[in-house]
């Protein structure tokens, strides 16, 4: 059995055993699409006639919930790890650094998913969601690929932080950045000032480019919001490099 | 396997920490086969020695080679099997979860159900490591060393912490794999371990490399014993034998470091110095490095 399959295995299991390392993340959006999502999809989808599906509607709480895996699971869990014996154990033993990285990277990815399902179904089951297996496909990878400069977020703060400040941080920039870039209530309903900024905001780009993709809401299409999120890629890949190299030349020069 | 084959070893290596010298200039050889004990006291630069040799550091000059590679490299630590001497798990892996994690890394591993029960872990199997007691993580800290069957075994202050039964438990198990040819690197401040285990003792202080030798020569040069007693007045005393260090205040209380305390015992009886209060005791490692290190020529008796 390959190296990184028994990584992967031996992370998901070892979370998978830690509730509070995922309920949220399950059960935030699924909750919030009972409260909100289901009644604001019915509407919408009643008053543009028919032209917005359950889709465009369910499509910023599958993003905040991998928002939340990625951010959580790689800022305070490698702030954590990083700190722990078992790390030097990790770091002796015979495995590429590769693969250790791909086998984080792989339970983020099981995660998220993960945190999906749920909401998923419950939006399939309540609202007018019109997505075929393609369109599904699609959405999911969308979603995924849009999370990598939030990943690559995380990693940074892991890396730069302590976990007694990796928690607070995450959890204020979870809450802000989903907040402000319009991923709990349409920027629509938001006052002028909070429209202003949240349009620079990376989860912003995030919806535009995942629902521009899927659903054609957010209007104004996909392209820009994704080069966007290039950039947004370059910047916290930038941030992750310079932390990881920090910390490794701090700890194992 | 040759008598003499290297297996792992130190050129010429440095290693600082900021403005701090961890090891200057530390040349050192692991003899295939054998129990290398590198003994010292704390902060002496043992688990620095031990962190290059398992690529977890690299030498700020110098150079580091296991099995004539460098263990940087990932392919080079699959002759390595290592224990820290911090000791933890993730908290919610099951023993037998964490050994089979281990073991994958290596191409012939030890059996699962041999390595826990060689550990005497064979009941924990289905434990989560955070429900473990501290000498059962000990254990399995240990243990996970050998999970790989590796050529080379490092052990970091493998018995801190333990309780006197567990630690000889341990020592037999160490002395098993030596015997079926493992070689094993273990570092200590504990004498008796070394005693108990070694071949070959190195003694390392203040990052460099004092002296190398059987475990015999090695305990003769840092077993110290303290031999304190008082004197009236200004009471002459004779020339004693094997005395490293010597004080005397000014109210007559003296104090002695000596490898060999009877002789100095009857040097003074025979002499019919005055003394009273007389103590002999036995003198910690880190003490004994103090007293001998002011003196270094000593040492090498």
């Amino acid at each position: 059995m390959s190296l990184l399959v028994v990584h992967l295995r031996t992370n998901v299991v070892e979370t998978l055993r830690q509730p509070i390392a995922w309920i949220f993340s399950v059960s935030f959006p699924f909750v919030l699409f009972l409260f909100f999502g289901m009644t604001n999809a019915r509407q919408v989808t009643e008053q543009t006639r028919g032209a917005v599906g359950g889709e465009a509607i369910l499509t910023p709480f599958l993003l905040f919930g991998v928002l939340s895996v990625v951010l959580f699971q790689f800022g305070v869990g490698l702030a954590e790890e990083r700190r722990l014996p078992w790390e030097r154990t990790l770091r002796v033993l015979p495995a590429p650094e590769v693969v250790r990285f791909a086998g984080r990277v792989g339970t983020a990815l099981f995660f998220s998913v993960l945190a999906m399902v749920p909401v998923s179904i419950l939006a399939v089951a309540t609202t007018d969601v019109r997505l075929d297996a393609a369109a599904w496909a699609l959405l999911v990878l969308a979603t995924l690929a849009g999370a990598i400069p939030f990943g690559l977020a995380g990693i940074g703060l892991g890396y730069a932080t302590s976990p007694k400040a990796a928690l607070p941080i995450a959890n204020i920039g979870y809450l802000v950045l989903s907040f402000m870039g319009g991923l709990f209530v349409p920027l629509d309903f938001m006052p002028n000032f909070v429209q202003e900024i949240g349009t620079y905001l990376p989860t912003r780009h995030y919806h535009q480019f995942v629902g521009g993709l899927v659903s054609g809401y957010p209007q104004g299409g996909w392209q820009l919001p994704g080069l966007y999120l290039v950039g947004w890629t370059l910047l916290f890949g930038a941030l992750a490099a310079w932390a990881y190299r920090h910390n490794e030349g701090v700890r194992y020069r | 396997m040759g008598e003499s084959e290297v297996v792992a070893r130190l050129i010429g290596a440095r290693k600082e920490y900021g403005s701090v010298v961890a090891l200057d200039d530390v040349d050192l050889d692991v003899t295939a086969g054998r129990l290398l004990a590198l003994l010292g006291p704390n902060g002496a630069g043992k688990t620095t020695v031990i962190n290059l040799l398992c690529g977890l550091r690299r030498p700020t000059a110098g150079r580091v080679e296991v099995f004539g590679g460098n263990p940087v490299e990932p392919s080079v630590r699959r002759h390595i099997g290592m224990t820290a001497q911090e000791t933890g798990f993730p908290e919610t892996l099951r023993v037998g979860e964490i050994v089979d994690f281990v073991r994958a890394h290596y191409p012939g591993p030890m059996p699962a159900g041999e390595l826990l029960e060689r550990f005497d872990l064979a009941d924990l199997g289905r434990r989560q490591a955070g429900g473990l007691s501290g000498g059962q993580r000990r254990r399995l800290a240990v243990a996970l060393a050998f999970a790989g069957r590796p050529p080379l075994v490092i052990l970091d202050e493998p018995t801190t912490g333990l309780d006197v039964e567990a630690r000889r438990g341990l020592w037999r198990i160490v002395e098993d794999v030596v015997a079926a040819g493992t070689t094993v690197l273990l570092t200590t401040h504990y004498l008796e371990e070394a005693e108990e285990l070694a071949d070959e003792v190195v003694v390392i202080h203040e990052g460099r490399i004092r002296t190398r030798g059987s475990v015999a020569e090695i305990v003769a040069g840092v077993a110290l014993t303290r031999v304190s007693f008082r004197v009236d007045g200004d009471a002459a005393l004779p020339d004693l034998p094997g005395v490293v260090d010597a004080e005397r205040d000014g109210n007559g209380a003296v104090t002695m470091y000596t490898s060999d305390s009877d002789s100095v015992v009857r040097a003074l009886v025979r002499a019919d110095v005055p003394f009273h209060d007389l103590s002999v005791t036995a003198v910690s490692l880190e003490e004994a490095f103090v007293r001998l290190t002011s003196r270094p020529e000593e040492v090498r008796q």
